[in-house]
């Protein structure tokens, strides 16, 4: 792994817990994932993955879920997050960490013009006077390739259409450069011409804004487009993770390479019986003893069901994966 | 805990079940309690007028001697029964009306229709009893008579909304592709679904009818003496207030006590993290 | 010959939106589908591709044009809808829907939503039906025990198999599929749409599929159109129009697909 450069985020073997009866369910248990500056990273899960959590846990909203840290650590620029109380947090939204998904969307006043919220949005972080936040949000607007900068802001969310909505919803997170961007399924709900102009928009912005994203998405062909790094996550555990390419041309766990052949690629004709997975991916609270991956494995054998979900181990140079078989399966 | 949902948000649950058992503890408590007494509701005994609350007599006697506990215990299904009338008809009528209405596909029928039901649930609850009352003289039919007719509106409001957005739901769409005629779409997918925003309302309605029955007995245009009612105990026995305060004052505690428990209940059935 | 199951000459249907001016959400579409055909309709949002389909399924009213079912009038079903005898020949168009977590009454379990319909549609007994029932719930891999749960504990794939189990034991002539998989986890959205192409090959249905992934087109039919904007901007054999578009907007489309990049695993 390239640590030359300051890794952003580093989460390692997170437990995560929500309450439930009179207990609490673990709803991420071994999730790691490590976002370096400048990178783009896809962090690819199913229903159930628990990777809305982790983004949580990432920006420091888990208590709004119930939800709260219960193992493992988490490093925002080096700094230990288990110390951090509310201002920590706070300070760091938006200067550091900046999110971005399907319900920002619908969070956009449908009462207040583009301007207002976004001056709005700008005084609520920084100290501004009115003309500082105008200008604020002006820039952003620009920053965000939206034509006609001055008309756009007297708009209300309304009278935008989907594209242009989550360019708004992208320029109030950007408002201070935050070093990460967590883009949660930003383009779940777009056509697909809106959303090759949204995922363009944001790798530009990566490297003019010398910003790094994590992509959040079940999509692989997003993961394939637009990103150089990917962790691959299931039943709230990381099972692969490495560089976008090699993970994708060339799997070293079995999940991640069902979920590539069951991709349904342009050109290819032909429905295979290889292409789905039997059975769901299993709720929090139902996790199987083992690997969790093991009731839907087609390389499952009876190891993988002892002990607990097996730790990512470094396979290649720079490939780690959950599966304890993996070299017997893949080969080295 | 949307992790355990499979990522769906859940709608908070409002059931029927717990709350009319609820309900019915009291009623039945109260019945067979007045039943047992060693005091018949009407036994007057002059000598023992005005007692203070004792071991004989736990709530005290009033003016003529009778046993105030015995006569709350009878007044209590009274009250709950003549509430439960009164908010049941009006909500049954109401949803089921409301909810004929939200799946009329014509948008002119609608509108015309529920402007209608707003004009009728706008009449004030209280003024349109009094004027009923004053009209039809005192006594229980009239009240529950004039509280039937201005509350099936409100319900039918609440569930004409919830079922208009059931028309265009996909597992409806799903019946009528089936072939399955509207009033079996109604029956089985429509108000099963929609009726449970207008049982929320039912659930405060109760407390509020109570209240109302009780207010106007206050006021001498309930029921007629000497059917115990805890709102006609109260007025009887305010005008000992100095002398023999728990006269109006444990009647008054039990309408605040039935009041808490129908909300306590009501709360607890509309628990969000409730599961059907 | 075969005959034609569906036949859309002119069709155009306006709405008039709750704030009083007019939509046009469909223009003077025309298109056939053969029986026993795969169709697929693509088109982004506000095509118009979902009202398309919906006339076909006589739930919207056609403002202008001719729609024929196996070379019945839709217009004319639809005007029977009320009456059962009318009705249960002339639905025999049914439909999954995109949404699979509203497909189905929170309040019945897939046992009992799939047993009502085989009652109505198949005259048997109770307790035939519900054999019925639980054979074609196992035909789309949904175990008899798991159909007795409320649909709050299925996931969507699941789900949607249900919708599709409830939709075949109507025995449909045409089956259409509205965005069958956009709501579903990648690794199982092939199972659905392989169960999809099952049903055509067994029942010989004709089956439409609506879509805006074109590879969910590609896969499964064999002749498609492009919408945009209410009208058909192409139309034509599934191969030709993915491998060589004639329209630009098609071509726009292909384009911003993402991830063609990397070759399937071996």
């Amino acid at each position: 792994m390239s640590d030359v450069v300051d890794p952003v985020v580093v989460v390692r073997n997170l437990t995560v817990s929500v309450p439930h009866d009179s207990g609490s369910i673990a709803v991420l248990d071994g999730a790691e994932l490590t976002v370096n500056s400048g990178s783009r990273l896809g962090l690819v899960g199913e229903s159930g993955s628990g990777k809305s959590m982790l983004c949580r846990a990432i920006l420091g909203t888990l208590h709004r879920h119930d939800a709260r840290v219960s193992g493992g650590t988490i490093h925002i620029q080096g700094r230990d997050a288990s110390f951090f109380n509310d201002s920590d947090w706070h300070r760091l939204r938006g200067t550091v960490l900046g999110y971005v998904s399907q319900a920002s969307l619908a969070g956009l006043n449908p009462t207040l013009t583009v301007r207002r919220h976004l001056v709005h949005a700008a005084r609520a972080v920084m100290a501004l006077d009115t003309r500082s936040a105008e200008r604020c949000a002006l820039e952003a607007i620009e920053m965000v390739e939206l034509p006609r900068a001055n008309r756009i802001l007297d708009e209300y969310p309304s009278q935008l259409s989907g594209g242009m909505r989550q360019r708004v919803v992208i320029a109030s997170a950007l408002l201070q450069r935050p070093k990460l961007l967590v883009a949660d399924e930003p383009t779940t709900a777009l056509d697909v011409t809106v959303q090759k102009s949204i995922m363009d928009l944001l790798v530009r912005l990566t490297t003019s804004l010398g910003m790094s994203l994590v992509l959040v998405t079940h999509d692989l062909a997003l993961v394939e487009e637009y990103t150089n790094e990917v962790v691959v996550l299931y039943a709230g555990a990381t099972v692969e993770a490495g560089r976008t390419g090699d993970v994708l041309n060339d799997p070293r766990h079995p999940y991640t390479q069902a979920l590539q052949s069951s991709r349904l690629r342009l050109g290819d004709k032909k429905l295979t019986s290889g292409m789905w997975l039997p059975g769901a991916p299993p709720q929090p609270g139902e996790w199987p003893q083992g690997c969790r991956f093991t009731p839907r494995c087609p390389h499952a054998q009876d190891v993988c069901s002892s002990g607990g979900q097996p730790r990512l181990e470094a396979v290649l140079s720079v490939r780690r994966t959950a599966c304890i078989r993996s070299e017997e399966v893949f080969g080295t | 805990m949307a992790a355990l949902n499979n990522g769906r948000r859940r709608r908070p649950r409002v059931t029927t079940h717990g709350a009319f058992l609820a309900l019915a503890i009291p009623i039945i408590v109260g019945l067979v309690g007045s039943r047992l007494s060693p005091y018949g509701l009407n036994d007057t005994s002059v000598g023992e007028a005005f007692s203070k609350p004792s071991f004989s007599h736990p709530f005290g006697t009033d003016q003529i001697g009778r046993d105030v506990f015995t006569r709350v215990l009878a007044a209590i299904p009274i009250n709950l029964t003549v509430a439960l009338v009164a908010v049941t008809i009006p909500f049954v009528v109401g949803t089921v009306i409301g909810a004929i209405i939200g799946v009329t596909p014509s948008r002119w029928v609608r509108s015309t229709v529920e402007t209608v039901l707003e004009s009728v649930a706008a009449l004030p609850l209280t003024l349109f009893a009094l004027a009923v009352v004053a009209i039809v003289g005192p006594g229980l039919t009239g009240l529950i008579g004039a509280v039937i007719v201005t509350n099936w509106a409100r319900y039918a409001r609440i569930s004409s909304a919830a079922a208009t957005k059931l028309r265009t739901i996909e597992y409806v769409e799903a019946a009528r592709l089936l072939g399955y005629s509207w009033p079996r779409i109604l029956v089985r997918h429509v108000v099963p679904n929609s009726f449970r925003e207008a049982l929320a309302y039912a659930y405060n309605d109760l407390v509020v009818v109570m209240l109302l029955v009780a207010s106007l007995s206050f006021l001498g245009l309930g029921v007629v003496p000497p059917t115990p009612e805890l709102g006609a105990m109260i007025r009887d026995g305010r005008l000992f207030l100095g002398k023999a305060p728990w006269l109006t004052l444990l009647p008054g505690g039990t309408i605040v006590v039935l009041s808490v428990l129908i909300t306590r209940v009501s709360i607890k059935q509309s628990d969000p993290n409730r599961v059907v | 010959m075969t005959e034609l199951a569906v036949e859309v000459t002119d069709l155009s249907v306006r709405f008039k939106s709750s704030r009083g001016h007019f939509v046009d959400a469909v223009r003077h579409v025309s298109l056939e589908v053969q029986a026993g055909e795969v169709f697929g309709v693509v088109g982004e949002s506000g095509s118009g591709k979902s009202t398309l389909v919906r006339v076909l399924a006589g739930l919207v009213k056609p403002t202008d044009g001719k729609v024929q079912i196996f070379g019945h009038d839709v217009n004319e079903s639809r005007r029977l809808f009320g009456r059962r005898s009318q009705r249960l020949n002339a639905s025999n168009v049914q439909m999954v829907f995109q949404d699979p977590y509203s497909s189905l009454n929170p309040y019945l379990t897939p046992l009992q939503a799939v047993t009502e319909v085989v009652r109505i549609r198949q005259r048997l007994s109770r307790r035939d039906s519900r054999e019925a029932a639980a054979a074609a719930l196992e035909e789309v891999g949904i175990s008899k025990a798991r159909a007795q749960h409320k649909p709050l504990s299925l996931s969507g794939g699941q789900l949607q198999r249900v919708s599709l189990a409830r939709a075949l034991a109507a025995n449909p002539e045409i089956l259409i599929a509205d965005e069958p998989t956009s709501a579903i986890d990648q690794s199982m959205q092939a199972r659905i749409l392989e169960l999809l192409l099952g049903a055509t090959r067994d029942r010989g249905l004709t089956i439409v599929i609506v879509s805006h992934d074109l590879a969910v087109i590609g896969h499964t039919t064999s002749k498609m159109v492009v919408m945009k904007a209410g009208e058909v901007v192409e139309a034509g054999a599934t191969d030709e129009i993915l491998t060589r578009p004639s329209a630009a907007y098609t071509q726009r489309l292909l384009e911003a697909v993402p991830g063609r990049r990397s070759r399937p695993l071996g």
